[in-house]
């Protein structure tokens, strides 16, 4: 199953889950009016009613429980419309700024970045937990631009580099593969079943508080306050009814899937022990991985392991039992857990392996996992300790300068998975960039200067009246963009998108002034000269994307080919353009192997360049970018016919790739 | 159906989508709340790396302003005050007083940096030294950076307080206090200073 399928197979399941749900409330209100009945019979002798009455009353519990269900449930969906952020505040998650100076901090955001850059997505928003002390971690977003990441404090404590990566590999395919926006949808429409225990909890507390002055003077206040009660308690039993339902709902969605997580996480970590390691520190930890916040029990089903102590039925558990998840990774595990750990973790916030150390670490990982699996304790992994970074003269890739992807593994495949090498090459690259550039993406105010110095044009001239523009409008920022940019372009056109996902952290923290500025400074930079390249252009609007998601829905999906032909058209004649500037007939050859792909449709001939102009792709992109998974596929192909040339891409073409992807909402992983 | 009991149903409806508003509302203010609480982690990084500069400054500047000792001792007491300062109103943005506190350490800070550099003026040894260079453009980067911090923690004390004090958010102010805007952190001294070029 690839990321396109994944995306699809995760639509169908929030059809079943809606079914689910509606079968839930059904039979709550079924519940509800047998309760009704009951109360009814037992207030037959006092209030005796007319079968009309009943039929009323019937209907009134119907019609209220309904409506507070689908309250709770509209109101909760809507608060949770941020997003990933939204729920990890939600459950008391702090924000990890992207310039700590803590080391387990440092530590942590340094693994999100290697997986987020070998992924090609945006750095997700990391938070912590403070208040846990158990191991566990989540994440959420609607998709690639609104996710978030949170650990617990525990497992800043408890779980070494090389555990920690596997736990995020493990969320990182939880983004990757649509769970997590399955999952943050599920818990605004489980919230209105649990509303229901909720009401029934407040209503007894109201009803036995003891300064009820003015209902205990009413007339017949006795029976009142009876059914008051009664109601109370019914709700609490209907309550813990929609709970049951609730928490099977979440099993049924989350449990296949965690499997599905884990062994995603072995194959982007190369390292079964990564993943094994972190589900034994849990199983051999004190308290385990339980989460103590109050709303824990609504999410349980985004975290890591089991946030709620296991029900007495294994039916209920949102997660699979420890043992069989280590199992599946590691068959040859002997069963033990091991000790809780005694001395605090050395956290190595400088751990960014030098380009000879990957090759060596790459070759030893196996067997370093292998023998540290062996021993009880935690994993002796790799851990080198950083050479300092090279000068940034020395940035140039180990291999040869034009490296070819041959067409032999399509892209579409490689979408929203880590390949072997992807985060170690990752490593690797973060090591080759220029240590001002780094240090600057972690920061507001300069990671503008990073993305400034990114859409800088490769004539001296031109960009020198960029840089006039920039001055006018801020000097000191365009002081530090020209500075930064010759490091910059020395990087290579792999750095570009690395690097942009590095800043869009930093970028969110723009307060909305300062992001309006930015926004337009970016807007001013492209137009500033005539001659803006395919590459800045993407790059531009990439970044402005990732800033402002735009909503995710259902509506206005495209789910055939057919009508989107005019906007592939147009991309692809871009792309094709781009990839052979100053060439007709290569590009109108790129652009035919394009077509071939379509061989069922008609695509049209390559459009002249006029077409191609800005707000012509602005708005095929906005087309492309709202289609269903399975057309999403094919255009992906159809990107990477169209930018080759004679089947293979050189790095500038597999950045523009990775770059268009990114707009249209398909992540490609960092290749060699 | 009597009509009593459509009424009753409608009113009902209509309670609970009121409810449902107002715990929107609600919402909203803690939402923004956080937000500005958040906005302080910036500034917070930001002057740390400040604290942490200026005594290697000061360390640097001793070797040739020997005899000044008041100045630089000034620059130190100022230096842990505002550090102080800080940490009060890290761990509560929203105290008001403890923000009005840290802009006035900061402007004391920036009066004593301030005589400093302009006494160094008066040492062209000083001027040349090397880390005094770097460590003088790590300042003024610095506080480039805090202003811009600066600047989008008031943007959300703002957008804050705006909610709070206009409907509907005015129906729950009681529950939320007021948050302070952060002063400008460079008094007219300070604002020369950064600029004096080595």
């Amino acid at each position: 199953m690839d990321f396109f399928a994944h995306q699809d197979d995760a639509r169908r399941s929030t059809r079943r889950l809606v079914a689910l749900f509606a079968l839930a409330v059904l039979a709550i209100i079924a519940a509800l009016n047998l309760v009704a009945v009951l109360a009814m019979d037992l207030a037959q002798d006092r209030h005796p009613l007319s079968p009309d009455q009943r039929w009323q009353a019937h209907l009134v519990v119907s019609v209220a429980s309904a409506a507070l269900i689908a309250l709770g449930s509209l109101s909760k969906m809507w608060e949770l419309r941020a997003g990933g952020a939204a729920v990890a505040s939600r459950l008391g998650g702090r924000p990890v700024e992207p310039g700590t100076a803590d080391p387990a901090e440092r530590q942590l955001l340094n693994v999100v970045e290697e997986m987020a850059i070998a992924s090609g997505t945006p750095v997700p928003a990391v938070f912590v937990l403070d208040h846990e002390t158990g191991i566990n971690a989540f994440a959420a977003g609607l998709g690639a631009d609104d996710a978030a990441v949170a650990v617990t404090r525990g497992t800043l404590l408890q779980l070494d580099r090389n555990e920690l990566s596997g736990v995020i590999g493990h969320e990182f395919s939880h983004l990757l593969n649509g769970d997590s926006r399955l999952n943050l949808r599920l818990i605004g429409v489980l919230h209105g079943i649990l509303l229901i225990g909720l009401t029934g909890r407040v209503l007894l507390r109201a009803v036995t508080m003891p300064h009820r002055g003015r209902r205990d003077r009413r007339g017949g206040g006795g029976g009142v306050v009876l059914v008051l009660i009664v109601g109370g308690i019914a709700l609490i039993v209907i309550g813990a009814i929609g709970t049951f339902f609730g928490r099977l709902i979440q099993s049924a969605v989350s449990r296949s899937r965690e499997f599905l997580a884990d062994a995603s996480a072995v194959q982007f970590t190369r390292d079964p022990g990564a993943v094994a390691g972190a589900l034994k520190r849990i199983g051999g930890s004190l308290t385990g991985s339980l989460v103590r916040a109050s709303r824990a029990p609504e999410a349980s089903h985004l975290f890591f392991a089991d946030a709620v102590a296991r029900q007495w039925t294994s039916l209920l558990s949102t997660h699979p039992p420890l043992a069989e998840r280590i199992r599946r990774v590691l068959p040859g595990w002997d069963g033990r857990f091991p000790p809780p750990l005694n001395t605090p973790i050395v956290h190595d916030p400088q751990r960014r392996p030098s380009p000879d150390e990957a090759a060596h670490e790459a070759a030893d990982e196996v067997t370093h996992a292998a023998t540290a699996n062996a021993m009880a304790g935690r994993s002796m992994g790799p851990d080198p300790h950083a050479t300092a970074p090279t000068s940034p003269v020395d940035v140039a890739p180990p291999a040869a300068s034009r490296r070819s992807m041959g067409p032999a593994t399509a892209v579409s495949a490689l979408a929203g998975t880590v390949p072997e090498t992807a985060v170690h090459d990752a490593q690797a690259l973060i090591g080759r960039l220029p240590p001002e550039a780094l240090a600057a993406a972690h920061d507001p105010y300069s990671a503008r200067a990073v993305v400034h110095a990114l859409l800088l044009d490769g004539l001296p001239a031109a960009r020198a009246r960029q840089i006039a523009l920039l001055h006018a409008r801020d000097p000191a920022v365009a002081a530090l963009t020209s500075h930064l940019h010759a490091g910059i372009a020395a990087a290579g056109a792999a750095a570009r998108l690395p690097l942009v996902d590095l800043c869009v952290p930093s970028l969110r923290r723009l307060s909305a002034q300062q992001h309006r500025a930015f926004v337009d400074d970016v807007r001013a930079l492209i137009s500033a000269d005539d001659r803006t390249t395919l590459d800045e252009w993407l790059l531009a609007r990439l970044v402005i994307q990732r800033l402002v998601p735009r909503p995710h829905g259902a509506l206005g999906r495209v789910h055939a080919l057919r009508p989107l032909m005019p906007a592939a058209a147009v991309a692809l004649s871009a792309l094709a353009r781009a990839g052979h500037p100053d060439d007709e007939t290569a590009a109108q050859a790129a652009f035919t192997a394009a077509s071939a792909l379509f061989s069922e449709l008609p695509l049209g001939p390559l459009r002249p360049a006029k077409h191609c102009e800005p707000a012509g792709l602005d708005e095929a992109l906005d087309r492309l970018g709202d289609t269903a998974p399975k057309v999403k596929r094919r255009l992906v192909d159809a990107c990477a016919a169209a930018v080759a040339t004679d089947g293979a891409r050189s790095p500038r073409e597999n950045e523009l790739l990775r770059v268009i992807c990114g707009c249209v909402g398909v992540p490609v992983p960092l290749a060699g | 159906m009597g009509p009593g009991i459509i009424i009753a149903v409608v009113v009902g409806i209509v309670a609970l989508i009121v409810v449902g508003v107002l715990v929107a509302i609600y919402n909203g203010l803690v939402a923004l709340k956080n937000r500005f609480r958040n906005a302080y982690a910036q500034i917070d990084v930001q002057l740390k790396r400040r604290y942490d500069l200026i005594p290697n400054l000061v360390e640097t500047a001793k070797a040739y302003l020997a005899h000044e000792r008041g100045t630089l001792e000034a620059v130190i007491a100022a230096r842990n005050q505002a550090a102080a300062a800080n940490t009060r109103v890290a761990a509560n943005p929203g105290d008001g007083a403890a923000v009005s506190g840290l802009a006035t350490a900061e402007g004391v800070l920036g009066a004593s940096l301030g005589r400093l550099f302009a006494l160094a003026e008066a040492y062209p040894q000083l001027k040349a030294d090397a880390t005094m260079k770097q460590l003088s453009e790590e300042l003024t980067s610095t506080e480039n950076r805090i202003a811009f911090a600066r600047q989008a923690f008031n943007d959300a004390v703002m957008q804050y307080n705006t909610a709070r004090e206009s409907f509907p958010g005015l129906i729950f102010a009681g529950g939320f206090p007021g948050a302070q805007l952060l002063e400008s952190t460079q008094n007219a001294r300070e604002r020369e200073a950064p600029k004096v070029t080595f």
